[in-house]
């Protein structure tokens, strides 16, 4: 997988989610729901960074498809 | 119903709905509920099992008629299987670094596998794992549940708490760290392994995700109550999960090195030649012997246990030495010596049994005795480094095996001078007449032979009968 840097825009929300609702209860109690809405949370980020890098696959590819058209038609008209 | 329950059924199997593990007439089986008859029934159907057991990663079973067994079977359950044996049962906190990240990975291909096939796993419990040829492989064969698209991983917390958390902190806390999944017996806490690891692991995003933040949205959302059906995990969303998982549990390493033992046949005054030596000679024994298994105590590397292993005699080769261990591992992988089972087991505080009342995970000299077992250059360590006498130690070994090929390291060996320079010698009866009266009570010396030039003696020795 890709490496993603910490400081990306995803991560500081998630951060900042966590950071602002601190709340002291011993997980032993109940771990299950949070690992539940923490996965959900997980596979959406995921999930959407997958989305997104298949989606910058597709526009660096329109733009190498350009600029190699330009370049076609430069080499036509020196020509 | 209770006394067959008392009598038949293997302890730690009373937590699963689906099934029970049971003895009969010495061999294992597993009885399956009828509650569990439909994902079984597309377990074996959908081509996931051949798929799993072809890969090597599901332990391979044998559907057994009902009919062969009592009145309290068919009324227990729908079907039986009898599943292959395990030649040795070993539990997570015994496994060097590389078997339980060879663990982890599998767990993760098995589930990728699944859902290939329209299941999932209920549970990524490291205690679902055992290793055969050592090689990972899942013995819990009721796992499986059909898998409904949209609905998140239900092991993902078993995942993080039983594999990745140790992974992480063996890696970049302490490698001793495995010792934390005996005292938490459902994996290590993800609050705990947090606070234990250090700063540069929140860099990782993997691990930032997967340990630190799911520790606190389990803080979070304790107690709390969440809409459990209108979530969705898509497909591809949770394969990205697993994905992410793998890429956290590859990217921890750890290389064996700078431990106590890591380096002792380079630091130690051995010669090739006294090795051989000793090699030939505990070769001999075994062909003497020709012993159903062996457990190969302060093994080390491994050296001896290849003598073993050559033989084509499964070994477990138990030391206390996590790096020994792991390079024992790697080699035994190299080379195909695969049965050779490597172990971290420290012999004065061994595997206790674990777990509710204490009976859920075996002690090691429950999981004993061995046919035969190796004590070599181990003596000393011991007798002089633990204080323990001769006594107590020849009826441990009486415990674990029924016979015994064991080493003496005299007091005039450069070995034994070596734990006397910062210690007083209070051990008058550290000699070989004492050592041979005091074993002689648990066992019968059959060969006694000097090992070259040294002045090691190496014995054959067979327990007495009656013990």
């Amino acid at each position: 997988m890709r490496k993603i840097r910490w400081f990306s825009p995803n991560l500081l929300f998630l951060l900042l989610i966590f950071l602002m609702m601190p709340k002291k209860v011993d997980a032993y109690i109940d771990p299950g729901t949070g690992s539940y809405v923490f996965q959900i949370i997980m596979a959406a980020i995921l999930g959407s960074l997958v989305a997104i890098r298949m989606f910058w696959k597709k526009i660096i590819y329109f733009f190498r498809k350009v600029f190699s058209k330009k370049s076609k038609n430069d080499q036509m008209e020196t020509k | 119903m209770t006394k067959w329950k008392q009598n038949k059924e293997e302890y730690s199997s009373f937590r699963d709905p689906s099934g029970k593990i049971f003895f009969h007439e010495r061999e294992i089986f597993r009885g399956i509920n009828s509650i569990y008859q439909k994902d079984y029934e597309l377990l074996m159907s959908s081509g996931l099992y051949d798929g799993l057991v072809k890969a090597g990663l599901l332990i391979p079973h044998a559907e057994i008629p009902i009919d062969e067994f009592g009145p309290e079977e068919r009324q227990n359950f729908y079907k039986v299987i009898k599943p292959k044996r395990i030649a040795f049962i070993s539990y997570p906190y015994e496994w060097c670094f590389g078997q339980l990240q060879a663990a982890a990975l599998a767990t993760l291909t098995i589930q990728k596998m699944a859902m290939e096939f329209g299941m999932s796993l209920k549970d990524a419990s490291a205690y679902n794992i055992q290793f055969q040829q050592n090689r990972p492989v899942l013995i819990d064969t009721l796992s499986f549940e059909k898998y409904h698209e949209g609905r998140p991983w239900v092991a993902y917390r078993q995942y993080c708490q039983h594999f990745l958390a140790p992974l992480a902190l063996m890696s970049h806390t302490d490698i001793r760290l495995s010792q934390l999944m005996r005292i938490f017996i459902d994996g290590v806490p993800l609050d705990l392994a947090s606070s234990l690891l250090p700063f540069k692991t929140k860099l990782s995003f993997n691990l930032l995700s997967h340990l630190h933040l799911h520790a606190k949205s389990q803080k979070r959302y304790a107690d709390k109550k969440v809409n459990f059906t209108t979530r969705k995990v898509s497909r591809s969303a949770l394969i990205g999960l697993l994905d992410s998982l793998e890429s956290a549990t590859c990217g921890c390493n750890w290389r064996p090195a700078g431990t106590e033992w890591a380096d002792y046949y380079e630091d130690t005054n051995y010669s090739n030649s006294a090795i051989e030596l000793k090699k030939k000679i505990v070769g001999e024994f075994i062909d003497e012997v020709k012993p159903k298994n062996v457990w190969d105590l302060g093994a080390n590397t491994g050296l001896f246990s290849e003598v073993v292993a050559d033989r084509g005699i499964p070994c477990v080769a138990f030391d206390i030495d996590p790096a020994a261990v792991e390079k024992n591992y790697r080699q035994a992988l190299a080379s195909k010596k695969l049965s050779i089972l490597p172990l971290v087991l420290d012999l004065t505080n061994p595997s206790p049994a674990i777990g509710w009342e204490n009976k859920e995970r075996k002690s090691i000299i429950e999981r004993g005795p061995a046919d035969a077992a190796l004590a070599l250059a181990l003596i000393h360590h011991l007798a002089i480094s633990n204080n323990l006498p001769f006594g107590k130690i020849a009826e441990f070994f009486s415990f674990v095996c029924r016979t015994l090929i064991i080493e003496f390291v005299p007091k005039d060996d450069s070995q034994v001078s070596r734990l006397l320079v910062s210690r007083e010698d209070i051990f008058s009866d550290y000699n070989q007449e004492t050592f041979e009266s005091v074993f002689g009570r648990f066992f019968s010396i059959i060969k006694a032979v000097k090992v070259g030039d040294s002045k090691r003696t190496l014995y054959l020795m067979r327990k007495n009968d009656g013990l």
